[in-house]
């Protein structure tokens, strides 16, 4: 399957790489669990004659290593998940700024929309045009609460917070329209918290860019 | 069931009772009946989410609901359910006649009561509720985009839950270390006790943790402080806040659910646990942890990658303690006999269901993935499996577990079995859609058909219409139950091998255990023996253990008055099983108070008087029934209390209360610097030292205050060597002082009004006045309970033997000195 943006391949990969192994893992523990439980089920309602266990006994049962196999197991696991989130992380977190191509656009949430600041210093509410193939790097504010800014089909997502700026950068890989939205609970416009992703064609969105510019 | 002779009233009976099976039944019945109001709130909103573009709630309704739910279901039924169980049960486990400090105990149920009446009455405040979500982010928490009075109100009343439940904490502190029966040693305790008190541990710091950054947004919307509103404080003071009390109050919420899990599955397989002592170690890793894992709720906040990594590792190594866990549990049922009862069912679909959820913890822990996930239902889903399939599908295997025991009736198990396949169907088929739903916002009232999410969430709302079926039908078994259950006798389960619940009667006599009896645990297991033998055994420990050198503490003397010790407080001598009544009107008293007074700040100036009063009148009440030593339930340490021996019990839980107090401190203390730090950033300049608060004032106050500690120093040595008049000129002379330093402290704070300085002129003075106030908090309440020492020394209350009120004020005496050194550095001099 293929996605609009690099960030979404990089990212659903990266899910797919999680999600093989917590299902690998998960089923592998409850196949035990199950034939455990089906295996050494008592039909005997009542009682065990004689329970292992006795009040006042602080011996333990049970060998270390099999916890430390365990351990051990879950570590290396680990390493290798973060070692592949470390790299979509720089991925992801590193904005293109040495690339002259890339154009920032300032993004300013509020309850409750967005607006976009183009380098021309004019403004666009409620709709974001980029054009395609190129890198976009976002300089994301609030003016008032805290909000989330994020294209989900790009998988790109970053907090708005007033006081603070934050980047995130995103191609888009074809033309196409996408929806941008608000991912943390901001009033009583947060569902409604909505713009649109337009990504053009280079030349659709030259042509495009130079007669905004010159809108008075 | 605690009826007295004295107390024929069974109303009387459960409003006064400090018994903690009583105050057990009433947490139950209480958190159950918030169960079902946070229940009926998700689903009315679930109603509204299931299909696309519905109208059936407007969105500040909706957001006032998915508030409410979150933190109703958080603070007044998950935690509140598992202290039921650990009111009820945990005395009996570890051998116990009741809990260290039974009106404490009451007061605790009666403030977790008040507390949740305040809540609940928030909706009816002007404008309605919170409506920030239960994470509460700033600055949307603030006067400016929330003005409803009713969400000041539900802040007091989270302050209020929290309160209550630092009292029960320092409570089952003090009950778990200091009351174990003879031979009852720390690790011989069943998980639930040994679970629970890694879970108060927690509560200890996070709780207090959660009452900082909630007290200052209660002051920045009543007093119209800044630290929420200003750049320096801002979101991302709440966010740290926040978050370090957040993620310590998940294992809060799951931790009884899991022990209880672990309880029932070793006790119906017939087996010990697997690796008792590796779980321990795993479940002490875990609550290390997890305090160092916050920063993982804010991975998008934009905050220094660095510090995203360390808290992404952290995040995925807090998981590994859990695997080892719940593969102990699955070991625990190999090559045992397993009976596959009700309450087993729900202890093995508890695990099982946790496995999901901490398999997608494993997700949330990846800073990149949060690009996605992050404010998603993938969120919802994972904290779902985590606390309601973890958490309170183990509650509710221990509210079968333990229903025998507390009623002395049994359950229909078919009935039983059969809840629990509609629980599992209607459990999955609601919260694992959810995952699916990795692109759709938390907290949306409303979305487009467009999104395609539509056909996903009419398979959630058919879950939560099963679920909630689940929930009707377990409380129609338990009631069926209650009025045409066979009888159930001592052990139902055969589980008198595994703990001491099940060696008594159900339900337990008043004090447990038969009549003149106290458990002791041996080598050979569990005896009830004479409590006057179990006496002398544990004096002659006691006089063998203390030596030459006893410290601090009164040395154990032998038994002078008819063969009973008198111990410093410890002991009380009482002639036989004779106990005062187990009554106590003043806990329930103190709480009306409080509610009385906060509703007052929102709905009339009357009832504030009243609650003022009651309040004041409730204090009174309490301390003359100390002095005339009119309740006396005796709790005796008799046995194990490693490894504070030396150390009484009410030492021991005035050094938890400070304990505590350093959690509410330290994050006060950390908002200073965190604010300060920002002005750098901001260009806020800070008044320079003597500009504001004038040095000598302060300088003053400062010797005030030492020579108070200094005088309640001597109040000691004298109490001590029973020199009552020094005692007695000691103690006063720490109340002048004491009263002198809020005299100059008023002097002051008008000073600063009058100069025009307030509460919200700047964040400096905000942080001033809020930090200086709950100092001066702590005086007032200092004075108080001076006034109730002066008056008990002035009648001669106080012996060498038996002065423990003034040893424990003396500490808290000192933590409140403590603080003010850091407090006069800080706002004086830099």
């Amino acid at each position: 399957m293929t996605y609009p943006a690099p960030s979404a391949d990089a990212w659903h990969a990266l899910f797919n790489t999680y999600l093989t192994a917590a299902v690998v893992i998960s089923t592998i523990v409850f196949i035990l669990m199950l034939y455990v439980i089906i295996r050494y089920r008592s039909r005997e309602t009542a009682a065990v004659d004689e329970p292992e266990y006795r009040i006042g006994d602080s011996t333990d049962r049970g060998r270390p290593i099999v916890a430390i196999i365990l351990v051990v197991t879950l570590a290396v696991l680990f390493l290798g998940l973060t070692t592949s989130t470390f790299s979509v992380m720089e991925f992801m977190e590193e904005l293109p700024e040495e690339n002259p191509e890339a154009m920032e656009i300032k993004v300013l949430a509020f309850q409750w929309g967005w607006r976009f600041t183009y380098p021309n210093g004019k403004s666009l509410t409620g709709e974001l045009r980029v054009p395609a193939g190129v890198p976009i790097i976002l300089e994301i504010t609030s003016q008032d609460v805290f909000h989330t800014f994020s294209i989900p089909a790009f998988k790109v997502k970053r907090d708005a917070i007033p006081g603070r700026v934050n980047f995130l950068w995103f191609e888009g890989k074809e033309a196409g329209e996408y929806t941008i939205r608000c991912y943390e609970l901001c009033g009583v416009g947060h569902a409604e918290m909505l713009a649109t992703l337009l990504v053009m064609e280079p030349d659709q969105f030259e042509r495009w860019y130079r007669e905004f510019s010159e809108e008075k | 069931m605690a009826e007295h002779r004295q107390n024929p009233n069974p109303l009387l009976v459960w409003l006064f009772t400090t018994n903690h099976k009583n105050v057990g039944i009433l947490y139950l019945v209480t958190s159950l009946y918030f169960l079902v109001v946070a229940g009926i709130l998700a689903m009315v909103f679930r109603l509204q989410l299931t299909m696309p573009e519905q109208t059936l709630l407007r969105p500040e309704i909706y957001n006032q609901m998915v508030t409410m739910h979150g933190l109703f279901m958080l603070l007044w039924v998950v935690t509140p359910l598992a202290a039921a169980f650990a009111n009820y049960v945990i005395p009996i486990q570890i051998g116990a006649k009741d809990m260290a400090y039974p009106r404490l105990n009451a007061l605790s149920y009666w403030l977790y009561l008040a507390s949740g009446i305040l809540a609940l009455s928030s909706f009816f405040a002007p404008g309605g509720t919170a409506d920030w979500g239960w994470t509460t982010y700033a600055p949307l928490n603030t006067v400016e985009f929330s003005p409803q009075a009713g969400g000041s109100l539900m802040g007091l009343a989270i302050i209020i839950i929290l309160s209550s439940s630092i009292v029960a904490t320092v409570n089952f502190f003090v009950t778990i270390f200091r009351l174990r029966a003879p031979g009852m040693k720390i690790l011989m305790l069943p998980l639930f006790s040994i679970f629970w008190l890694i879970t108060i541990f927690l509560m200890l710091w996070a709780f207090p943790a959660f009452v900082a950054p909630l007290l200052l947004l209660v002051t920045d919307r009543v007093l119209g402080t800044v630290f929420y509103t200003s750049a320096e404080g801002g979101a991302l003071l709440w966010d740290h806040l926040f978050w370090f009390f957040g993620h310590p109050e998940v294992y809060i919420l799951v931790l009884p659910g899991l022990a209880i899990a672990g309880d029932v599955i070793s006790v119906f397989s017939g087996r010990k646990l697997y690796g008792k002592k590796i779980i321990y170690l795993a479940l002490i890793t875990a609550a290390i942890l997890s305090y160092v894992v916050w920063v993982h709720h804010m991975f998008m906040t934009g905050i220094n990658p660095g510090l995203r990594e360390f808290f992404n590792i952290t995040t995925e190594l807090i998981s590994i303690p859990f695997g080892v866990i719940v593969l102990a549990y699955i070991l625990t049922m190999y090559k045992g006999r397993i009976r596959l009862t009700t309450p087993m069912l729900f202890g093995i679909g508890a695990v099982a269901l946790f496995i999901v959820g901490g398999a997608s913890g494993v997700f949330n822990s990846s800073v990149a993935l949060n690009f996605g996930t992050r404010g998603t239902f993938w969120v919802v889903a994972h904290f779902h499996y985590t606390i309601v399939g973890g958490g309170i599908t183990g509650l509710v295997a221990g509210l079968y577990y333990w229903w025998p025991k507390m009623t002395g009736r049994m359950y229909n198990e078919k009935l039983g079995k059969l809840h629990f396949a509609i629980y599992m169907i209607g459990f999955n088929l609601l919260y694992f859609p959810m995952h699916l739903l990795f692109d759709m916002p938390r907290r949306i009232f409303v979305y487009e058909a467009a999104t395609g999410w539509g056909q996903i969430n009419m398979l959630i709302t058919m879950g939560a219409f099963i679920f909630a079926a689940s929930w009707a039908m377990f409380f129609a078994i338990l009631f069926q139950s209650l009025r045409k259950g066979p009888v159930a006798g001592e052990d139902p389960w055969n589980a008198k091998n595994y703990s001491i619940e099940w060696n008594v009667p159900s339900p337990p006599p008043e004090f447990n255990f038969p009549e003149g009896k106290v458990p002791v645990v041996t080598a050979k297991g569990l005896e009830f023996r004479d409590i006057d033998e179990v006496r002398r055994m544990s004096l002659e420990r006691q006089l063998a253990a203390s030596g030459p050198k006893t410290g601090m503490l009164t040395k154990p003397t032998l038994p002078t008055n008819g063969g009973l010790p008198t111990n410093g407080g410890t002991y009380q001598a009482h002639g036989s099983e004779h106990h005062g009544p187990h009554l106590s009107p003043w806990p329930l008293v103190l709480s009306a108070g409080v509610t009385m007074t906060l509703l007052g700040l929102f709905f009339g100036a009357g009832l504030l008087i009243l609650g003022l009063v009651t309040f004041i009148a409730s204090l009174v009440g309490w301390g003359w029934e100390d002095l005339k030593e009119r309740f006396h339930v005796t709790i005796e340490a008799l046995g194990e209390t490693w490894p504070f021996q030396r150390i009484e019990n009410h030492t021991l839980a005035i050094w938890t209360f400070v304990f505590g107090e350093i959690g509410l401190f330290g994050p006060l203390f950390m908002a200073y610097f965190f604010v300060r730090a920002n002005s750098a950033i901001t260009g806020f300049l800070w008044p320079l030292p003597g500009q504001l608060h004038s040095i000598t004032i302060g300088a003053v106050n400062t010797v005030l205050l030492f020579t108070s500690g200094l005088t309640m120093s001597l109040a000691l040595i004298a109490a001590r060597r029973g020199e009552q008049q020094a005692l007695k000129y000691s103690l006063l002379a720490t109340f002048i002082l004491a009263f002198l330093f809020m005299v100059i402290k008023g002097f002051e704070w008008s000073e600063l009004f009058a100069e025009g300085i307030t509460f919200g002129t700047d964040i400096a003075a905000s942080l001033y006045f809020v930090i200086t106030g709950v100092h001066g908090a702590h005086i007032i309440a200092g004075l108080i309970a001076l006034v109730y020492l002066i008056t008990k020394a002035f009648k001669g209350g106080f012996t060498p033997q038996k002065h423990v009120g003034v040893e424990v004020f003396a500490i808290y005496w000192g933590m409140v000195d403590a603080m003010w050194m850091f407090i006069f550095p800080l706002f004086y001099l830099v």
